[in-house]
């Protein structure tokens, strides 16, 4: 995996992210891992669904 | 951005040698935030480009690929040589073993800034801009911005002039340029398209422009279900301000979550799908559809006047301030190989950007660059040190000023001083061809309508003795319809 890049300015995470959404579905799918993985999610999921602990 | 504005006829005095990290180079102030490559100047306005070695190796790459080729031949994308650093030597430049490699591009006739294009100019820039980063990403490459400094013109053909922003695209990365492209092409074009809003002062008064949570702001709740408000504008000034989000690598996590090329490219091609339905419905603005009253005679007598100074100047460059539709920058243009058309009315110039795009490839639509812009507001010096962006005089020396039926829009409109006027006209080094415009004249009293004639000053006598003392001779050509004087004065 090349991340090289080295851009002499801020990209903005916003902006990296919310360009994929407009990918197409597949662009649409990694957005929502990515919300998946960072936002708690699967955590909430799990609380809401099973009343499982949402504490680490 | 960098080098944006690299590759420029910049007038002598304003190429400032930057001294320290490479004695002796004459540096493109403006060109210094890209550490993989920077702009020189040499001998005779040549214009070269400096790579480290990360950005040589990139660039060879670069120069192999079809969209690179196809680009120049085009001339989407600025002529480029690679040159051997002894023909640095021979152009007077000494670089340090910084830079490995070293380019040399054409140069641009006149520099120009997004902040005076007209809409359908920032729009095909744009467009311009993400077709060509679309070629390179279908060859596995990519554009590590997407700012409209990075465009120039030549006559009304867009030109990229920032060859180093082209690199091998980073496997999972999306596109680094797109919250540039937003500031600086999206949003201005949100904002004239939907709003009816002049993008230029917002240009002008931040060189990112204008940033997604201040647009975002701008928006009321009608405007979200306008196209590509929602997803650009909203959602992208929320996520960005978000605090949570901001915490995370989000490269690394889109990266390991399996963003591919296609992806980018479907963004890409959805931004330059949603661009090229933006549309700027202006109908009229107060000289767009100015049509000056003069009698055939007058008509003919003007043309003959502009053209004997035309003959007798012989310039490479004219000013056409204040040119409206074009009529006289076209006149120009048959003689002058760069005609810089500036008028304040961004609907005017618009007319006259897009009848030059229609006739793409006459000698007008080579020559004349429309500009919008506004002698008594001019467009300043910006950014660090107040090098990056220039004014229009660091830009470029004309040869011959057109200041047809201004001067009663700068004098008696806009309230500069007569004097003053004719100082500043004489300062930018040229011969000028002015139309006087008497107070008598209907165009005048409709300037002095609300306001009544408080100048003294403002005469033809005195604009003839103004000339006489600042550039000597002065050829006078009354109109017939007995309220205006054509005027040439050449400089000593």
């Amino acid at each position: 995996m090349d991340m090289s890049t080295l851009a002499y300015f801020d990209p903005g995470s916003g902006s990296m992210l919310v360009q994929v959404l407009v990918g197409g579905v597949a662009g649409a799918l990694v957005f929502a891992r990515y919300l998946w993985e960072h936002f708690s999610v699967k955590a909430w999921l799990r609380r809401e669904l099973f009343g499982a602990s949402s504490k680490p | 951005m960098c080098g944006s504005v690299a590759c420029g006829s910049i007038g002598g005095e304003i190429v400032t040698a930057v001294q320290g990290a490479v004695e002796g180079a004459s540096f493109e102030p403006g060109s210094y935030r890209d550490r993989d490559g920077r702009v020189l100047y040499g001998d005779s306005g040549r214009v070269f480009r400096a790579l480290s070695a990360r950005g040589f190796e990139q660039w060879q790459a670069i120069e192999q690929s079809t969209f690179w080729k196809q680009g120049l031949a085009s001339g989407e994308i600025v002529g480029t040589r690679p040159i051997k650093a002894d023909e640095l030597a021979t152009s007077g430049l000494d670089v340090s073993e910084r830079w490995v490699g070293f380019l040399e591009h054409d140069r641009i006739p006149f520099i120009s800034y997004p902040y005076e294009w007209t809409f359908g100019m920032l729009r095909d820039a744009a467009l311009s801009q993400l077709t060509l980063l679309e070629r390179a990403l279908a060859e596995g490459f990519t554009l590590k911005d997407g700012t409209a400094y990075n465009t120039q013109w030549r006559g009304v053909q867009p030109t990229f002039i920032d060859v180093a922003s082209f690199e091998r695209w980073p496997v999972g990365i999306p596109w680094t340029g797109y919250r540039q492209f937003c500031q600086t092409f999206l949003y201005p074009l949100f904002l004239q398209a939907y709003k009816n809003v002049a993008f230029h002062p917002w240009l002008r008064g931040r060189l990112d422009g204008i940033a997604p949570e201040d647009f975002n702001n701008l928006c009321s709740w009608r405007d979200l279900f306008r196209r590509g408000v929602f997803v650009h504008s909203f959602l992208h000034a929320h996520l960005q301000s978000s605090r949570a989000i901001g915490n995370t690598d989000v490269r690394k996590s889109l990266s390991r979550d399996g963003l591919e090329a296609k992806m980018v490219l479907n963004t890409v091609g959805s931004l330059r799908r949603l661009v090229e339905k933006l549309k700027w419905k202006a109908a009229r603005s107060t000289w767009s559809d100015y049509a000056p009253a003069y009698t055939d005679d007058d008509w003919t007598l003007k043309q003959q006047f502009v053209r004997e100074a035309l003959r007798q100047v012989a310039p490479a460059q004219v000013w056409d301030l204040g040119c409206n539709t074009g009529t006289f920058s076209r006149l120009a243009a048959e003689q002058a190989e760069r005609v810089v058309a500036l008028d304040g009315d961004h609907l005017a110039v618009e007319k006259l950007y897009q009848s030059l795009r229609e006739e793409s490839g006459s000698l007008a639509a080579r020559r004349i660059l429309p500009l919008v812009g506004n002698v008594v507001d001019s467009s300043p010096d910006l950014g660090w040190r107040g090098t990056e962006r220039k004014s229009w005089a660091h830009r470029g020396k004309p040869d011959l000023v057109l200041a047809l039926a201004l001067v009663h829009h700068v004098v008696l409109g806009a309230g500069v001083p007569l004097a003053e006027f004719i100082d500043w006209l004489a300062n930018l080094g040229g011969a000028v061809v002015l139309e006087f415009v008497d107070k008598e004249d209907p165009q005048a009293r409709r300037v002095l309508h609300n306001r009544g004639d408080d100048d003294p000053d403002y005469s033809l006598e005195a604009c003839v003795q103004g000339l006489k003392t600042r550039f000597g001779l002065v050829r006078q050509e009354p109109l017939t319809c007995g309220t205006r004087t054509l005027l040439f004065a050449q400089p000593r």
